[in-house]
């Protein structure tokens, strides 16, 4: 994994695909499993609860989530990175002085409703401790 | 871009409006989460970034092994972090002379280790892109187990929480921070993103924001023009780069001065006791169950160091 692509590279780390939205979704307690499908080394970002939808495969730091269609298209989201590095979503482009939400390696969210990164979710880094300062 | 949410549910939203006159027992409601940890009294330090980096030094070690007994590559490498508090790395330094003597650190970071930051190369995430698709597969079940296998369990806040109880990482944090996999790695993912969420309701709050004012003026009388602490940090990293130990210290003593003087570190960490105490008691368990966790398990990571630079020879 590399933390310093620029923009113009991101994009290859992307994959969009059509699916259903929360509505559609169902309950988070009615899966127990990682999302298949989410490339080891990933952090995986979901538009529905429980790893459905359209998805984004994050294997960069991305400060602009915009610039492949995910700004704020986050409801559920899981870390399948292989170091030790926490997965961060922050809830502002470019690791704005706002929230995040973090998880550990081989955890994720599947609802991500209760989190500040819900459908809010701008950029992402990978950072060895989750109150690290942004860097990528 | 979204405004304030709460962060691990609706008992969390209590920390960042607590000046609205949110109530933690009636936010925590019928929602919390059962078996959660019981023990009271007071918090047990948080860790400091080398102990941190201590941990997850030694979880490699056992991954290591682990991924070795299945003809799997995973390197293990030490990370170079401060011995300092990590308040100091969210709100300022006030440690004049540490940071006379050392700066910040960076430029005495010893050789073989890699920074940790963001910004260093993973060697495992490169080795796995080498492989196959069906070799990365197997790669990550050794790691984590399959897809299938890892189960959900259930957060503070009634939320669920995706964890891996089988492979090499499941194994590595057992046998640090004991059997009790579901309840450490809960009380891992509470913490981690309540203390980010403190730690940014404490930046956000006057008294800190009063002190930044102080701090960044008396910076710039220094010829030194940086919005933030962590702007500093980073400052005082470029200049440990380009201009050796003697710029980084210049940058660092001036950091701490202007933040002993303002008392930006004291202001913050007075804010998080604060915040931490209004988070009630369930929450508090949940942090205090990860704190000790954690301190229980540097033993046993010192343990497996010293026998991985014994073996070294």
């Amino acid at each position: 994994m590399r933390y310093t692509k620029t923009l113009g590279t991101i994009a290859g780390a992307l994959v969009l695909a059509g699916g259903s939205m929360l509505a559609a979704s169902p309950p988070a307690s009615a899966l127990a499993a990682a999302p298949s499908g989410c490339p080891s080394g990933a952090l995986c970002v979901y538009s529905g609860l429980n790893y459905t939808g359209s998805h984004s495969y994050l294997q960069d730091c991305n400060r602009y989530w915009s610039a492949f269609g995910r700004d704020n298209i986050s409801a559920s989201w899981f870390n399948n990175g292989t170091s030790g590095r926490w997965s961060r979503i922050w809830v502002d482009p470019n690791f704005g002085s706002a929230n995040w939400s973090a998880d550990a390696r081989g955890t994720g969210d599947p609802d991500g409703r209760d989190r500040v990164a819900y459908n809010a979710g701008s950029s992402n880094d990978w950072p060895w401790s989750p109150s690290d300062a942004a860097a990528c | 871009m979204r405004s304030h949410r709460s962060l691990v549910g609706a008992c969390l939203a209590v920390v960042i409006a607590t000046a609205a006159g949110c109530s933690t027992p009636a936010a925590l409601g019928p929602r919390s989460a059962p078996n959660g940890p019981t023990s009271t009294g007071p918090l047990p330090r948080a860790l400091t970034p080398a102990e941190d980096a201590r941990l997850l030094y030694a979880e490699d070690l056992i991954v290591h092994a682990c991924m070795a007994r299945s003809g799997l590559r995973f390197v293990a490498e030490p990370l170079a972090a401060s011995s300092r508090p990590a308040a100091e790395q969210r709100y300022g330094t006030a440690d004049i002379a540490a940071a006379r003597a050392h700066g910040y650190g960076y430029s005495e970071t010893p050789a073989g280790q890699r920074r940790a930051d963001s910004t260093s190369a993973d060697p495992n995430e490169a080795y796995q892109h080498t492989l196959s698709p069906d070799a990365q597969r197997a790669y990550e079940t050794a790691l984590y187990g399959t897809a299938a296998s890892r189960p959900q369990v259930e957060l503070p806040d009634g939320q669920g929480l995706v964890i891996a109880t089988e492979g090499c990482v499941a194994e590595a944090r057992k046998r640090l921070y004991g059997d009790d996999l579901r309840g450490y790695l809960i009380s891992q993912h509470v913490t981690a993103n309540l203390e980010g969420h403190i730690a940014q309701d404490v930046r956000d709050s006057k008294a800190y924001r009063s002190a930044l004012g102080g701090w960044r003026t008396c910076m710039a009388n220094r010829g030194f023009s940086f919005a933030t602490p962590q702007e500093a940090r980073q400052g005082g990293e470029t200049a440990a780069h380009k201009g050796g130990r003697a710029a980084e210290i210049r940058v660092a003593t001036a950091d701490a001065e202007c933040g002993w003087d303002h008392r930006l570190l004291a202001t913050a960490v007075d804010l998080e006791q604060d915040r931490f105490a209004d988070t009630g008691p369930e929450l508090t368990a949940w942090i205090r169950e990860f704190r000790s966790r954690r301190l229980a398990a540097l033993s046993k990571a010192r343990e497996l160091i010293r026998a991985e630079s014994r073996s070294r020879g």
